[in-house]
């Protein structure tokens, strides 16, 4: 379909796992996260370490006429990539974080703010791309490390047991946070790791 | 005849979280409530801020102002003179800096004396009559609210003048005359009988002669506190409440002389050392006995009055007086945190001493009534109802015990008169519960968009050393309206349509412009994101009864 630039908006919503059978993993979930198939046992417990699979990038390397992330911790934002993505003849891809609060292991009236966290954070990146090139991002208002989103989630309760932290792959996904800020240009020269 | 072929890819009809009745699921309602703003909370005169300034927020000033005159009738003198603790506990504070509340009141004040509002309130009359001793910012008050109530008021002033302290104890470069004017003319417009130069001395002549069915009395506290300095031979010696008052009663301003020492820590002495500068002295230097930490005075009278270069000598006492040499001794803070001397000497020169040392009650003209408890300190002792031990006669503002501020003497006036209202009824004012406060965790700040508050701009300072013009500028409509825009409405929902947008399961309704939202409890399964999410804590989570 993008190959072709058939004429569809195509809208995923990621909530990083195969939510509705179970929580199995998905190419979406992220590293060390506790699902129904990478169980958080064994000397590197959750999901493995990698890239994952980036939708948004694989759409755009299609050079589509429209492509965007957004994020429901931000409606106003959603509502007007919808509304440009409508107004654009193509294919078009928008890519939807929505938390899910069973599968991630967070209190359900915590959803919007978790949303929120993974976008103040730098881990899910809020950009517009045209024809290939990102032309827009929504930058950063309060940064946060990482560790204030993924603490609240039980599917990261491993990375922070009483005594034993995970330091290590703390810092490794906060790495993944910064190469997004600096990749997305998400705060402020003056104000980048 | 055969059916069409279906098409190799097919759209499905729109549909939504709504074809599930989630409802059944829920644990926990969210419930829309109105949590007491902490502006509102702390505010002694009881003024419903947030109301006014959400009236501001969209422009009609003429509609705040009338919100703001269902409790005060003086804001254009309480937005320069009042020391705000409604921007002490405002919420904004934890946030970025508090909503400059003070400035848009001051805004409000000004756009209605300019536009010549006048107060909008309907009463049946009630045929009772209420004597009012007393045109302090009490008396105007009580006399105020009790016209909105439908009675007949006289107020009977001992001065020449109506104001009270407002007038002869807060000078002119904080509260310029003209406005206070106003004010109070717009009180006695609505049907006050202010009779001036008329000191009442009995009471009960005025309940039987007269024929007045109430009394509230507010004269203030006026007679100025003295101190025994040994003088072999004495300088010129002044108290600060006569000084102010000749300020504005006598024709030429008090002489001074080029050095002069105001003694004392309150915002009297401060008032009296800058007034003192812009008379002319070249030296006012201001003896306290404590330290800055423990001056009566707010921080930022002592600050101004630095500026204006008065000299301010704290943990000092004054032993004795020769001519125009004090001798002062040094004081230390011992562990109860009071002042103990040192037996360390200094000697300051000086043309003048005013005392600022306090003020007590003239409370003789109460001593004949029967009923009437003066309390050990001097002052009247009042009922929770704020009437005396006379049935009838009420009392309030400085004469009784409590904080001596323009806004507590506005506060106690519409306290006084909500009790004489209902006294007069034969009932009994019970004030409406309180609800619970909106605290700063109830917020979601992230929903408010980042606002450094608009300064008020003040008069330079060659200017405030040599003049009595006002030293605080008022804001512009455009900072007035962007300052009552910061405003966060602490527990009262402002119609953002948050709620509406972040709910997963469709199950807030719209009821309209002005009639908030109401929650499908059919769809809703009790999540509480609308709760968390509401920018201003107006929705609470509650368990379901089982």
């Amino acid at each position: 379909m993008f190959e072709r630039n058939d004429d569809v908006l195509y809208i995923c919503y990621d909530n990083e796992a195969y939510m509705n059978t179970g929580v199995q993993r998905s190419s979406a979930t992220p590293p060390a996260a506790r699902t129904a198939t990478t169980p958080a046992v064994g000397p590197h417990p959750g999901n493995v370490f990698g890239t994952g699979k980036n939708l948004p990038r694989i759409a755009m390397a299609h050079n589509i006429p429209y492509v965007a992330t957004a994020s429901v911790a931000d409606l106003h934002d959603l509502e007007a990539k919808v509304a440009k993505a409508m107004s654009i003849r193509g294919a078009r891809y928008l890519h939807v974080m929505v938390p899910c609060p069973l599968g991630w292991g967070s209190a359900s009236e915590l959803t919007i703010h978790i949303a929120r966290l993974a976008v103040e954070s730098g881990l899910f990146p809020l950009f517009e791309a045209e024809h290939g090139e990102v032309v827009a991002v929504k930058t950063i208002r309060r940064k946060v490390p990482v560790e204030e989103y993924l603490r609240p989630q039980k599917r990261f309760a491993h990375l922070f047991r009483k005594g034993a932290e995970d330091r290590e792959r703390i810092d490794a996904i906060q790495r993944m946070a910064d190469a997004n800020i600096a990749r997305y240009g998400l705060l402020p020269a003056e104000e980048r790791p | 005849m055969k059916d069409a072929p279906l098409p190799f890819a097919i759209t499905l009809d729109p549909g939504s979280s709504l074809q599930n009745h989630t409802g059944s699921w829920r644990t926990e309602r969210p419930v829309y409530v109105d949590r007491l703003p902490p502006c509102n909370n702390a505010c002694p005169a009881g003024e419903n801020i947030q109301k006014w300034l959400f009236e501001a927020e969209g422009g009609d000033y003429a509609a705040a102002w009338q919100v703001l005159m269902e409790d005060n009738p003086l804001p254009s003198v309480m937005g320069r003179v009042c020391y705000h603790s409604c921007e002490t506990a405002c919420n904004r504070a934890q946030l970025d800096e508090a909503v400059s509340i003070h400035a848009v009141e001051r805004f409000l004040g000004d756009y209605a004396i300019r536009e010549g509002l006048v107060p909008a309130f309907e009463a049946e009359p009630s045929g009772k009559r209420v004597l009012v001793v007393g045109a302090g910012p009490s008396g105007l008050s009580a006399a105020y609210h009790l016209t909105r109530l439908g009675h007949s008021v006289t107020i009977r002033e001992a001065g020449p003048m109506a104001g009270g302290m407002m007038r002869f104890g807060i000078p002119k470069y904080r509260l310029p005359r003209d406005v206070l004017d106003a004010e109070i003319a717009r009180i006695v417009a609505m049907g006050v009988t202010l009779e001036l130069d008329n000191k009442v001395e009995d009471i009960e002549a005025a309940f039987a002669k007269d024929g007045f069915d109430a009394i509230f009395v507010a004269v203030g506290a006026h007679l100025a506190r003295r101190t025994e300095i040994p003088a072999h031979a004495a300088g010129r010696i002044l108290d600060a409440v006569s000084f102010l008052r000749d300020m504005e009663l006598g024709a030429e301003p008090p002489q001074l002389g080029r050095r002069v020492i105001v003694y004392g820590g309150g915002n009297t002495a401060m008032d009296v050392a800058r007034t003192a500068r812009r008379l002319g002295a070249e030296e006012a230097m201001i003896v306290y006995r404590r330290t800055r930490e423990q001056m009566p005075a707010h921080d930022f009278e002592a600050r101004e009055a630095e500026d204006e270069g008065v000299m301010i000598h704290w943990l000092r006492t004054i032993k004795a007086i020769d001519e125009t040499t004090f001798t002062v001794e040094k004081m230390r803070i011992d562990e109860e945190g009071r002042p103990q001397p040192t037996g360390e000497f200094e000697t300051l020169e000086a043309d003048t001493l005013v005392l600022a040392l306090g003020q007590d009650v003239d409370t003789s003209f109460l001593e004949r009534v029967p009923g009437v408890t003066i309390a050990k300190d001097g002052v009247v002792a009042v009922d929770g109802q704020m009437m005396t031990g006379r049935a009838g006669l009420f009392a309030g503002g400085d004469m009784v015990p409590s904080e001596r501020t323009v806004t507590v003497g506005v506060g106690h006036g519409k306290k006084a008169a909500r009790n004489i209202d209902a006294w007069l009824r034969g009932d009994r004012y019970e004030k409406p519960p309180k609800p619970e406060l909106a605290s700063f965790r109830n917020l979601n700040t992230w929903y408010y968009d980042d606002a450094p508050p608009r300064m008020q701009g003040q008069l330079d300072l060659l200017r405030r050393q040599t003049g009595f013009e006002e030293v605080e500028k008022g804001l512009t409509e455009a900072n007035a309206l962007f300052e009552a825009r910061r405003c966060l409405s602490c527990g009262n929902c402002f119609e953002c349509d948050n709620c509406y947008g972040v709910c997963p399961d469709n199950a807030v309704i719209k009821l309209g412009p002005g009639r908030r939202f109401r929650i499908d409890l059919d769809y809703c399964k009790g999540c509480g994101i609308c709760a968390a999410e509401c920018p201003c804590g107006a929705i609470k989570m509650v368990p379901e009864m089982p």
